[in-house]
């Protein structure tokens, strides 16, 4: 079992590499420049769940890249004990992080102990890279 | 009116021996096993199999010398089981062969089962992978209703103990187990300890549809399918598992398949209250909690006390995962452990369980999916004729 003290910290190089898509480059271009941006509907101000051509709620096919503040409150994790694979480093804290922007974040979390994950616990985020030239997004106690 | 399944019967069912590893076989040669078990339990030749739902459809036409006969690519579980009494009722076809196996997958024991792991963008640098998911969706269930880790270890312990006593399962004989045993398991994704999350092992298995008046008489009676259906709210693994993402309607996917069981319920004409046995997935403990609760056994956050007062225990009032389930009987990948829960509750309508027999049970529902994989589908099985 981990050890509750231990601070959770980014993975070193050598995890699995998102494969960015056509829809989803601008996320990981920002991402690459420390910056975090989401998917909004402009007629609706919709949110989707991942990049999409066109708007669930509206038919829109009017959606633009904004900018987030990069904070947000935690909504859900977990502490891992038996990683996925020997490539990471246990434990970790996946987590779902809910966006001042009303969106949904999947990251992880870093910066504190286990023990200090709770409900509603603000986060900001910060990147660390997974590769030469990708960058992930983490979340830290705020 | 005329119920849509009243001229389908479930005419034979087989499970192969499951192991941690079956060396000599592959996924395909031990479905083929699982078929040839169930053509025998049924006591169809195979000559009169003119149809196959199998991830292996093809490989099994010709394999086994079916040809010419339909094959229908689907590595799903209950949704193959429905396809097939589909097929029987639209005069597609007459007698419809269903199998499954997994073997020779999971062989790297230092990361995860390679099903397990999810390779979307979103997810992949966060070392996700099937308990975590899972757990992402308990942890919301244990802050919004105060669930507690001995709540999910009393299912776990309930399900292992059905595997204990239970001489088909890879786990027979490993118990007892109580609550405080799978506590002090080691943690794997918290709040899942290593007793509350599935195994892994190699096993096929197959069924057998046939039209009504082709189910042959004897020891073994036809199951009939009283009602199914499936919920989705999209593809496993890609986006963050939230309890409270919603689709097309208020409910939340952390209640996926409560739709398909009212669906179900209604085809059937029946309600929880009318099921003897409940043969649900069980990838991770928190699941059968969340599938009372979605499925209308009681009522939302009442489903930790309803495990905790023994309710799903032998001679509760809802007996579940009667085999062991994926914790304790089998769970040789995504394939063929969907199909077994089916298979089970077939053999708990025939009366013929070697362990857990429910007495007296003529309705069984039947589960696939779960919370994390956001998708669950449902089955309700009678020892009656529609």
């Amino acid at each position: 079992m981990s050890d509750s003290a231990q601070l959770l910290a980014p993975q070193p190089l050598g995890i699995p590499i998102p494969e960015p898509g056509r829809l989803s480059m601008p996320y990981w271009q920002a991402a690459a420049r420390g910056e975090l941006v989401f998917q909004r509907c402009v007629p609706c101000g919709s949110v989707p769940m991942k990049p999409v051509s066109v708007c669930a709620e509206c038919g829109s096919r009017d959606l633009a890249w904004q900018p987030s503040a990069g904070l947000g409150s935690l909504y859900s994790w977990t502490v891992v004990g038996r990683p996925q694979t020997p490539a990471f480093i246990v434990p970790y804290a996946p987590a779902i992080v809910r966006m001042d922007e009303g969106w949904w974040l999947m990251s992880s979390v870093i910066g504190c102990a286990p023990g200090d994950l709770a409900d509603g616990l603000r986060l900001a985020v910060e990147f660390h890279p997974v590769s030469d030239v990708l960058r992930l997004p983490y979340v830290r106690p705020a | 009116m005329t119920h849509p399944y009243r001229d389908v019967a479930i005419a034979g069912v087989f499970n192969t021996p499951q192991a941690r590893q079956l060396p000599v076989h592959d996924s395909q040669s031990i479905a083929i096993e699982g078929a040839l078990g169930a053509l025998a339990d049924a006591g169809v030749d195979r000559r009169e199999v003119d149809a196959v739902i199998s991830q292996f459809a093809q490989d099994l036409v010709l394999a086994l010398r079916l040809g010419p006969c339909s094959r229908v690519i689907n590595s799903m579980g209950i949704p193959a089981v429905l396809q097939a009494a589909q097929m029987i009722a639209c005069d597609e076809a007459d007698v419809v062969l269903i199998a499954a196996g997994g073997a020779g997958m999971y062989l790297d024991r230092g990361a995860t089962a390679p099903w397990t792991r999810p390779s979307n963008e979103f997810v992949v640098g966060y070392g996700l992978f099937t308990a975590a998911e899972f757990a992402l969706m308990a942890r919301r269930h244990m802050i919004a209703y105060g669930t507690t880790p001995e709540q999910l270890a009393t299912v776990s312990a309930t399900i292992r103990n059905n595997g204990h006593a239970n001489p088909a399962a890879v786990y027979a004989g490993r118990g007892p187990f109580t609550a405080a045993d799978v506590l002090a398991s080691r943690m794997i994704a918290d709040p899942f300890h290593l007793l509350d999350c599935s195994m892994t092992s190699e096993g096929g298995c197959g069924l057998v549809l046939t039209r009504a008046d082709r189910a042959p008489a004897g020891p073994k009676p036809p199951v009939w399918i009283l009602g199914g259906a499936s919920d989705s709210f999209g593809p496993a693994y890609q986006v963050a598992p939230v309890w409270e993402m919603t689709g097309r309607g208020d409910l939340p996917a952390g209640y996926v398949g409560r739709h398909a069981a009212r669906r179900a319920f209604r085809t059937a004409g029946l309600g929880p209250d009318d099921v003897d046995v409940a043969e649900w997935y069980d990838p991770f403990s928190f699941e059968i909690i969340r599938q009372l609760e979605a499925f209308g056994f009681c009522g939302e956050g009442e489903g930790g006390a309803f495990v905790a007062d023994g309710q799903i225990g032998p001679g509760g009032r809802l007996p579940v995962t009667t085999d062991g389930g994926t914790m304790s009987f089998s769970h040789a990948g995504i394939n063929a452990q969907q199909l077994q829960r089916v298979i089970r509750g077939v053999e708990q309508l025939r009366g013929e369980c070697a362990s857990m027999q429910v007495a007296g049970a003529e309705v069984a529902m039947c589960s696939n999916g779960g919370s994390g994989a956001l998708f669950t589908d449902v089955l309700l099985l009678g020892s009656g004729r529609p």
